[in-house]
């Protein structure tokens, strides 16, 4: 069985032309909103990390099924391996936001970081004792060593699938499945770093254990709903027939239990720190539960939390294709508001808003993540070919 | 514990050996209407429901209902001990502080919902203490395919098709008792 997709030249313009609009709508805010570089960097990072953490667990992801030896997936695996190939964009966006800083006194990592201004640094007794960690050098050669992993760990994943199609055999699997037993722990530890550093270090002073598995939890739920997503354009022109209800509803089950999980860790976190009361902890929340901020507060939980839950409980919910793709469009918004709420009060502050920056860089990244989703998966056949659990993804049945 | 016997049908026991030529013979029964009790696999085969035309069990209704009862049964302890009968304050947080209250709601729904899912589960399973199991040919904990048939006027054409339909072994010297205390919340036509 070989399927193929073509990655067309009307695909091209569409996704080249949303990300070249995404940059008319930046260059129109820095027109409109001009003299904002906490609101511009802030909006690079945010949509930066946005789907590169969301390309970062589809590599997770595969390799969860190959450890765990999961058969459903295998036959919707090359989405996950296109989604990979994103990962090295995420390099890029981490460089650049590094480069920015030499521009100007206000621009790149000193726009988002307060740890990143050396007079801030030095009246401040707890910065100073940070400062070995929380420093400019050290924090690119975290980002880019972790990045550069991950995205080569995907691409291994991809080597070895398509190497699979074409000699067969069990020394491919076996291969990804040795890869992934190294590769899940260090995924693990270094996902959680990466959201210190890009997320949790924009408030300095403030720190939770759980944080880094929160994202966790967000990312997960992203990578799910863009995978289900791309499952249902597919399936509405007419490719991937194999896919059915019950692969889409094993996704969807992953995208209902992991909005329950992050709301879990939410309360984990939430919960302490209201009960604790510590001086040092309490003004994350404040800033966010009072003034301008309240309302996107209670939208974000009702968002990342009741909708999905209460959207996605009963069984057929989760296997009708445009009850799913109604979903998946309300959890796309709901990660976006969850990091725009983790990103924007310290950065952006009283700039921010919802405008031509947001609007301009969801776009300028959305177009580079489905131009280089669409050429992978065109690239390869759609149905992997060789893979032991194929069989038994086809024949899935819930 | 006295056994009410409730139902005595005739019935003969087919025994298969392979699960697609079950699904055969009984996607063929189906179209015939003959009468199928039960059928007995040694593992779970994938798409045997749809072919008996097994409606997919209420469980999750069920499961609300015990989930509402526990979240219920959560707030009162909750809200009696520590708000009514001995108000305390903690901290300076309110007299019933929800948030704080949320693991002790949380693993109460969880708990109640748990507990009453298993209870539910037997009952309907015909897996309460007391019941006798009775076992229809030991072979069908072990490899074999059992399919309980009725016995009704078409005796001879249901046993010559069964047999047309590559049965391993017919026997018809047996009839079905549903001692089970209570009545049989579903049957299988």
């Amino acid at each position: 069985m070989i399927r193929r997709i073509e990655f067309t030249s009307r695909n091209k313009t569409i996704f080249m032309g949303a990300s070249i609009l995404g940059v008319v709508l930046i260059i129109l805010g820095l027109i409109v909103d001009h003299n904002q570089p906490g609101r511009f960097w802030a909006n690079f990072l945010l949509s930066g990390f946005y789907f590169t953490a969301f390309s970062v667990l589809a590599v997770a992801f595969m390799a969860i099924q190959y450890l765990a030896s999961g058969a459903w997936s295998s036959g919707i695996k090359r989405i996950f391996e296109a989604m990979g190939m994103y990962i090295p964009v995420g390099i890029g966006v981490i460089v650049v936001i590094f480069l920015a800083t030499f521009i100007g006194e206000n621009n790149g990592m000193h726009a988002i970081y307060e740890w990143t201004h050396a007079d801030v640094v030095k009246n401040d007794v707890v910065l100073q004792g940070k400062s070995g960690y929380l420093n400019m050098p050290f924090w690119l050669i975290r980002g880019v060593f972790f990045l550069a992993i991950w995205a080569l760990a995907g691409r291994a994943y991809r080597k070895y699938s398509l190497n699979e199609d074409e000699v067969g055999g069990m020394l491919n699997y076996n291969k990804s499945f040795r890869l992934s037993a190294f590769f899940l722990p260090f995924f693990g530890f270094t996902f959680c770093v990466a959201s210190w550093d890009w997320l949790m270090s924009i408030q300095p002073h403030w720190y939770s254990t759980i944080f880094g598995v929160n994202v966790f939890a967000s990312s997960l739920v992203g990578c799910m709903t863009l995978t289900n997503l791309i499952i249902i354009i597919l399936k509405k022109n007419g490719k991937m027939e194999w896919v059915n209800e019950n692969h889409m509803h094993d996704v969807s089950k992953f995208m209902f239990g992991f909005s329950i999980f992050w709301c879990y860790t939410w309360v984990s976190q939430y919960l302490l720190i209201w009960y604790a009361n510590l001086p040092e902890e309490t003004p994350y929340y404040l800033m966010r539960m009072h003034g301008g901020w309240k309302s996107l507060f209670f939208i974000n939980l009702s968002l990342n939390f009741f909708a999905p839950f209460l959207l996605f409980m009963m069984r057929d919910a989760k296997r009708n294709l445009n009850w799913v793709l109604f979903v998946c469009i309300v959890l796309l918004l709901a990660k976006y508001i969850d990091w725009y709420m983790i990103i924007m009060p310290m950065t952006a502050g009283k700039d921010s808003g919802f405008g031509f920056y947001e609007i301009g860089f969801w776009l300028f990244f959305a177009g580079i993540f489905a131009y280089i989703v669409g050429a992978s998966l065109a690239k390869a056949n759609l149905l992997p070919k060789n893979h032991p659990y194929l069989v038994e993804s086809l024949h899935h049945d819930i | 514990m006295s056994i009410i016997k409730i139902r005595r049908t005739n019935c003969i026991v087919a025994v298969f050996n392979d699960d697609e030529v079950l699904m055969g013979a009984l996607r063929k029964s189906r179209e015939k209407g003959y009468g199928i009790i039960e059928v007995f696999t040694p593992f779970p085969v994938h798409g045997i429901e749809r072919v008996l035309g097994v409606k997919r069990s209420n469980l999750g209704v069920a499961a609300f209902a015990f989930g509402c009862i526990g979240l219920l049964f959560g707030l009162s302890l909750t809200g009696y001990t520590n708000t009514f009968d001995w108000p305390m304050n903690i901290g300076g947080k309110p007299i019933w502080p929800l948030l704080s209250f949320m693991p002790i709601l949380f693993e109460c729904t969880v708990l109640i919902t748990a507990l009453g899912m298993v209870a539910t589960y037997l009952c309907i399973s015909r897996l309460a203490p007391g019941v006798i199991p009775v076992i229809y040919e030991p072979r069908s904990t072990a490899d074999k395919f059992v399919v309980l048939l009725e016995i009704d006027s078409r005796a001879d054409e249901i046993r010559n098709n069964m047999k047309a339909w590559g049965v391993e072994e017919l026997r018809d010297d047996v009839h079905v008792d549903h001692n089970m205390p209570f009545p049989i919340p579903f049957k299988l036509k």
